[in-house]
């Protein structure tokens, strides 16, 4: 009953929009130039899949995302943690991590481009970048918010420094750190479809990028569906985790 | 294990303002006693709890805790709120004081689980915090601190966010714990009935400074039941103390 409830109120939006999107193009409303049918866009899709497009352009596009994601996410964890524990380090990033942060990460490309060739090296940089920025602020923010109480709870208890860490401030900080990882990843995707898109590669982004150039709007389609599936995938895949690393938290 | 304060003080800074939390404090529990504090709200009272359990240093005059036979000094505390750890099981959070005394697993569960049977956690050990009422949580608690081999326990409103009822009824399980173990207790209310009800002892404390105004040994009979709330005894305690409180409040 309330899975079917909760099914129902999540995909009411984006059936009504597929009702729409349908009747648009069947009415014969719309030139299918800017509007492909569905079934169009589909078959696209198949053919693009039937001949390993597609799959190339997202196992690229992964592949970027990931490294990126992993190695941001790690140095942005390790970093907000380290200013959440010292006041030093905290003074010491917050004017670069605060100049950073207003910047369009984008308008970073060129300059990185520059610095590090046209290989896969800017792109997977600014990924990082975006994802150490993202999970930096959230790791800052777990560490801040550990109540005082539970500290001193351990403490009443015998527990030593290593043992505060590890059964107190580690587990409390996990919820929000997981946040920050799950925004993380969505941003990731973001900015490696994006960069693929100004630079011309090939990846998810290429492929939008080539569709629109060709006027092709069936395969423009296929990549944007692309992308968003890839993100809700990532979501789910994400909140997966989170359940099982983060068992004690309340269904929100 | 016996605390004692001698000419206890502590000042501490709020907002870059000088506050004086508990001034003058001479306070001496026996080994085994019940106390309670009682006191309106930003007497202090927590403030004093948190400088006996160690938590805080004081800022003039000593505290002294003497341990059974020089043995370790355990005197755990019990909070009002917050008081299990949400990342933890039922039974983690339980076992939680002889983990860090080095006690094995299978030892560890061997000790909690009859105490949290004996209080109806039995079918709860795997459960988090937040699948728990805040009775359960506080029993939780309260065995943690039991089983933890403690000398004394250090109470801060254990019972304030209970309904009537469920208070009732942790105050009567807190009671025969009490008994059986012998523990000494140092435990912070305002609820007046409740710390008449448990005590051995009730200081009442005046606010800002926070003083010790009066005193009342309660010398009602034991066990005392839920009945003892309306005996002429009781009452005439209850009566003195309010007016304690109500000249150190002037209400």
């Amino acid at each position: 009953m309330l899975r079917f409830g909760a099914i129902a109120t999540a995909s009411w939006i984006p059936l009504s929009l597929g009702a729409l999107w349908v009747g648009l193009t069947t009415s014969g409303a719309v030139d299918p130039l800017f509007l492909p049918p569905p079934t169009k866009v589909w078959r696209e899709g198949s053919r693009l899949f039937s001949m390993g497009e597609l799959q190339a352009a997202i196992g690229q596009t992964l592949v970027v995302m990931a490294a990126g994601y992993s190695l941001g996410s790690f140095g942005g964890v390790l970093a907000g943690l380290a200013m959440g524990g010292s006041q030093f380090v905290r003074a010491s990033l917050d004017p670069l991590i605060s100049a950073l942060l207003a910047t369009p990460k984008l308008s970073l490309l060129p300059l990185l481009m520059l610095l590090l060739g046209l290989g896969a090296a800017p792109r997977l940089s600014l990924v990082a970048l975006t994802c150490f920025l993202v999970t930096a602020l959230a790791a800052l923010d777990a560490v801040r918010g550990i109540s005082q109480g539970y500290v001193d709870l351990a403490r009443n208890y015998g527990a030593g420094r290593l043992e505060i860490f590890t059964n107190v401030l580690a587990p409390a900080a996990l919820p929000v750190i997981f946040t920050g990882l799950r925004l993380a990843a969505g941003r990731a995707l973001a900015m490696t479809i994006a960069v693929e898109l100004v630079s011309g590669e090939k990846g998810v982004g290429g492929l939008i990028w080539v569709a629109w150039q060709s006027y092709s709007t069936d395969r423009l389609f296929v990549g944007l569906f692309t992308a968003a599936g890839l993100g809700m995938l990532l979501h789910l895949l994400l909140r997966r985790l989170e359940k099982k690393a983060v068992p004690w938290q309340a269904e929100a | 294990m016996r605390i004692r304060c001698t000419d206890l003080s502590v000042h501490y800074r709020s907002n870059q303002l000088p506050v004086q939390a508990v001034q003058d404090i001479d306070l001496d529990v026996a080994e085994g006693e019940f106390l309670s504090i009682v006191g309106p709200s930003g007497c202090g009272k927590s403030t004093l709890l948190r400088t006996l359990a160690g938590l805080i240093e004081p800022t003039r005059g000593t505290v002294q805790r003497d341990g059974a036979v020089g043995g370790p000094d355990r005197a755990f505390l019990v909070f009002q709120e917050n008081s299990l750890f949400p990342w933890m099981t039922v039974l983690q959070n339980a076992t939680f004081g002889l983990k860090m005394l080095g006690v094995g697993q299978g030892p560890r569960k061997e000790a909690a689980v009859p105490l949290l049977e004996r209080f109806g956690l039995g079918g709860r050990l795997a459960n988090y915090p937040h699948q728990l009422s805040v009775g359960m949580k506080q029993r939780v608690a309260i065995v943690r601190a039991f089983i933890s081999r403690p000398q004394a326990l250090l109470m801060d409103e254990p019972f304030a966010a209970l309904d009537w009822l469920s208070r009732m009824a942790l105050q009567r399980e807190l009671l025969e714990l009490w008994r059986e173990e012998r523990k000494t207790i140092v435990f912070v209310t305002h609820d007046l009935e409740e710390a008449i009800r448990l005590s051995d002892r009730v200081v009442v404390m005046s606010p800002q400074p926070g003083r010790i105004v009066a005193e009342e040994r309660i010398q009602i009979e034991r066990p005392r039941d839920d009945k003892v709330l309306v005996q002429p005894e009781f009452l005439s305690v209850k009566q003195r103390l309010l007016d304690a409180l109500r000249g150190s409040a002037a209400l």
